[in-house]
């Protein structure tokens, strides 16, 4: 079942008088269950396509709807609050807090049902995603680059959201590690039922997903 | 982690944030402190002078009013007119402000130049005798059984009793005197005293001569003794307490209603004599109204009802060459160079608040620069702008709290410092500009003396000025960051993440 449909999404940039477009009708549906890869040239429009289904900036035209109800009904900062878990090529932790710390400051923004003991269920997660407990208790900039990346992507499982988007994650780390986060979103992908949309440059990450999309020109072309 | 905990971990892990934000809310907050602390100690000073002092408030004529219509008249030798005071405004003022007065007091004066009474004197020399052999005295008149001089406590009655109403209402012949000028005339309670009021004039040569008389005949019925004044030192050991006993030792008090009765008979033998002399008639100028130029003096049930009493006899009156004194403006007059370091501090406190909030703001918008990133995630989570600027302003009320309580420490040495400071300060010297009145002059207000006023000022804490010392260094850091988050509110998560 389609948790993100697309239909018609266009987006351009004001260039002076000029609308130069970066997306043109794009139409598709991602589903819950499946790890998606969005490619493409530099400047093509991924990282512009993805904010949009992040709620990071508002639709033009078209429209972009989570499970049939469309994102003009929402406010944005809600679908960022309860809908959406995103993961950026620079990790953005805040710096002078904990791993802990900073997984547990999502959980404490969404309005969507946690459990109770946040602490643990906090700890449990970053363990899962590879990060013990004393690193957990670190301020996270004395962590690794692929360390920060893990506690990124636990801290936006950490609200309970189905949808999970990634702007380049594997941008900044060594291959080892890259190997491992795409296994990170494999499993959330299969074993979790999570919906993951990265974007990248690495034909290694796309070459595992499920679903392999390119943008050019404006449009997608689709790999399954 | 609720914005509490963010909060928490801001301050604690971002110290030197905190620090610079803790020393400019003390360095600020010395100033604003010692500003409140000040003006906290002049108005303390002035109410705990004024709680001493009786509830007096004196309707007086506004001398600034008549100089300026006497400048439009243009011409000094003809008289003004305006609406001088009558018995029915002192009617309407009792009606619509009656509820405040104790009592109402108004004196009538005449002149009696006579040789009947030995002057009381208390140094030679002191007393300044007129040019002939006669001595000058005042009549005064009262119009309470217990008049001003007594209530507000300048005088007592020794031996004897006060007026009866009776006597006040028909005028009759009798006198209250001080006790200076009884002993000196040999005088007690109950005596009748003779006195020949003398109309004299002088001859081309400058001889003394009495061309009428009127003979009084008073009942003496009491003795006052009056309150020494603080002995302040005038001129060649002659004090302003000595000057008063001498005046009020020459004073003959009665009813008001024997002083205006004597007044018209006495102007009525100045005009025959006038008439006479010169062959010309004599013209009246005002009609006869007893109230005219006297100030009233209204004693009022409790210090506190004065400002509502002044408001509500104003409007009652509602005539503009006249005015309503009370302690409170005497107090101001004398003790005019606290006032006036109250009212510059009053005018730096605003002046370095308003500059505290532009000092803090600038620094706080500096700081939400720095923390951009971090703003960015909370707005890339979901978070609501308005929470994040709760956020802020709960580190900087904390931090600055406190800032507040250490500037506490520092501030009354501080606050002591400018005051002295300001008040060693040469344009604050009381002898420019201020002129002392050097004995009450017709009215029962309190004389003041800038020096006792001094050494009773002492910059000191206060509930009220740490309360309001604390409000405002919140009110300027919660203002100063609502200002800087302009910031948060013109962030754009996909900008500063993506
Ligand atoms: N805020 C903006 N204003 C104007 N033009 C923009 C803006 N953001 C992006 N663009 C332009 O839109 C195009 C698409 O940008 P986008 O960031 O989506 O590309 P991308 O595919 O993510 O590129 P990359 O792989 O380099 O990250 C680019 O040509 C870019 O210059
Ligand atoms: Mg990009």
């Amino acid at each position: 079942m389609a948790v993100i449909t697309v239909k018609n999404l266009s987006h351009y940039y004001q260039d002076g008088d000029y609308r130069r477009y970066v997306l043109k009708e794009i139409n598709y549906s991602f589903e819950k269950g499946k790890f998606y890869c969005i490619l493409g040239q530099s400047g093509s429009g991924k990282t512009t396509f993805l904010s949009l289904i992040g709620a990071m900036d508002s639709v033009q035209s078209g429209t972009i709807e989570f499970e049939g109800k469309p994102y003009q009904k929402y406010d944005l900062n809600t679908i960022r609050r309860n809908l959406i878990g995103m993961v950026f090529q620079s990790y953005n932790l805040i710096p002078h807090m904990t791993a802990l710390e900073n997984v547990l400051v999502a959980m404490t923004i969404t309005e969507n049902e946690i459990p109770k003991d946040k602490v643990n269920v906090a700890y449990n997660l970053l363990d899962y995603l590879g990060i013990t407990k004393t690193k957990a208790d670190r301020l996270v900039t004395r962590l690794s680059g692929g360390e920060q990346q893990r506690v990124a992507i636990a801290r936006a499982l950490a609200t309970n959201v189905d949808v999970i988007l990634a702007d380049e994650p594997t941008g900044n780390v060594d291959e080892d590690t890259a190997e491992d986060i795409v296994a990170i979103f494999k499993k959330l992908a299969h074993e979790h039922n999570k919906c993951v949309i990265a974007v990248t440059h690495s034909p290694q990450v796309a070459a595992e997903a499920d679903i392999v999309l390119t943008l050019r020109k404006g449009n997608f072309i689709v790999n399954e | 982690m609720n914005i509490f905990q963010r909060a928490l971990t801001s301050i604690t892990r971002r110290k030197l944030k905190s620090l610079i934000l803790l020393l400019i809310v003390i360095i600020l907050g010395n100033i604003i402190l010692s500003t409140l602390l000040i003006v906290q100690s002049v108005d303390g000073t002035r109410q705990s002078i004024l709680r001493e002092l009786p509830p007096v408030v004196s309707l007086e004529i506004d001398y600034t009013k008549l100089d300026e219509l006497y400048k439009e008249q243009g011409q000094f030798d003809k008289p003004i007119e305006i609406p001088w005071l009558t018995f029915d405004d002192l009617d309407r003022i009792e009606a619509d402000a009656g509820s405040y007065i104790k009592i109402v007091d108004y004196s009538a004066y005449a002149g009696i130049e006579t040789k009947s009474l030995e002057p009381y004197t208390i140094m030679d020399g002191g007393y300044v005798r007129g040019p002939g052999e006669t001595n000058y005295f005042t009549l005064q008149g009262v119009s309470a059984p217990i008049f001003a001089m007594l209530e507000v406590g300048d005088a007592e009655i020794v031996e004897g009793r006060s007026f009866t109403q009776e006597e006040l209402d028909n005028g009759s012949p009798v006198l209250l005197i001080g006790e200076g000028l009884a002993e000196k005339n040999n005088l007690m309670v109950g005596d009748t005293v003779l006195i020949e009021s003398l109309f004299t004039d002088y001859t081309e040569e400058g001889n003394q001569v009495i061309f009428n008389t009127i003979e009084l005949e008073f009942k003496l019925i009491g003795i006052l003794k009056f309150k020494a004044l603080p002995q302040s030192e005038g001129k060649g050991g002659f004090s302003e307490h000595d000057y008063l006993l001498e005046e009020r030792n020459r004073t003959l008090f009665t009813g008001n209603r024997f002083v205006e009765k004597y007044s018209r008979e006495s102007m009525d033998v100045w005009r025959s004599y006038y008439e006479e002399k010169y062959g010309e008639t004599w013209e009246d100028y005002y009609e006869d109204n007893p109230l005219a130029g006297r100030p009233i003096t209204f004693i009022l049930n409790s210090s506190e009802d004065v400002s509502s009493f002044v408001e509500k006899a104003q409007a009652a009156l509602n005539n503009e060459y006249y005015y309503f004194a009370t302690q409170e403006d005497n107090y101001k007059k004398v003790a005019a160079p606290l006032e006036s370091m109250r009212k510059i501090l009053t005018y730096a406190f605003y002046i370095t608040v308003g500059s505290a909030i532009i000092v803090l703001t600038l620094v706080l918008f500096g700081f939400m620069r720095d923390r951009q990133k971090e703003i960015g995630i909370y707005l890339a989570l979901g978070e609501k702008k308005s929470k994040i600027t709760v956020q802020m302003i709960i580190e900087n009320v904390a931090v600055g709290f406190l800032g507040a309580l250490l500037a506490l420490a520092s501030g009354t040495f501080v606050a002591s410092y400018i005051s002295d400071m300001l008040i060693a300060a040469p344009q604050l010297d009381p002898q420019q500009g201020v002129i002392l009145p050097v004995y009450p002059s017709n009215n029962y207000l309190a004389n003041f003396d800038y020096e006792s006023i001094l050494q009773s000022y002492q910059v000191g804490f206060s509930a009220t000025a740490v309360i309001a010392f604390i409000i405002t260094i919140l009110a300027t850091i919660v203002v100063a960051q609502l200002i800087a988050s302009i910031y948060i509110l013109r962030s754009d998560p996909k900008k500063i993440m993506m």
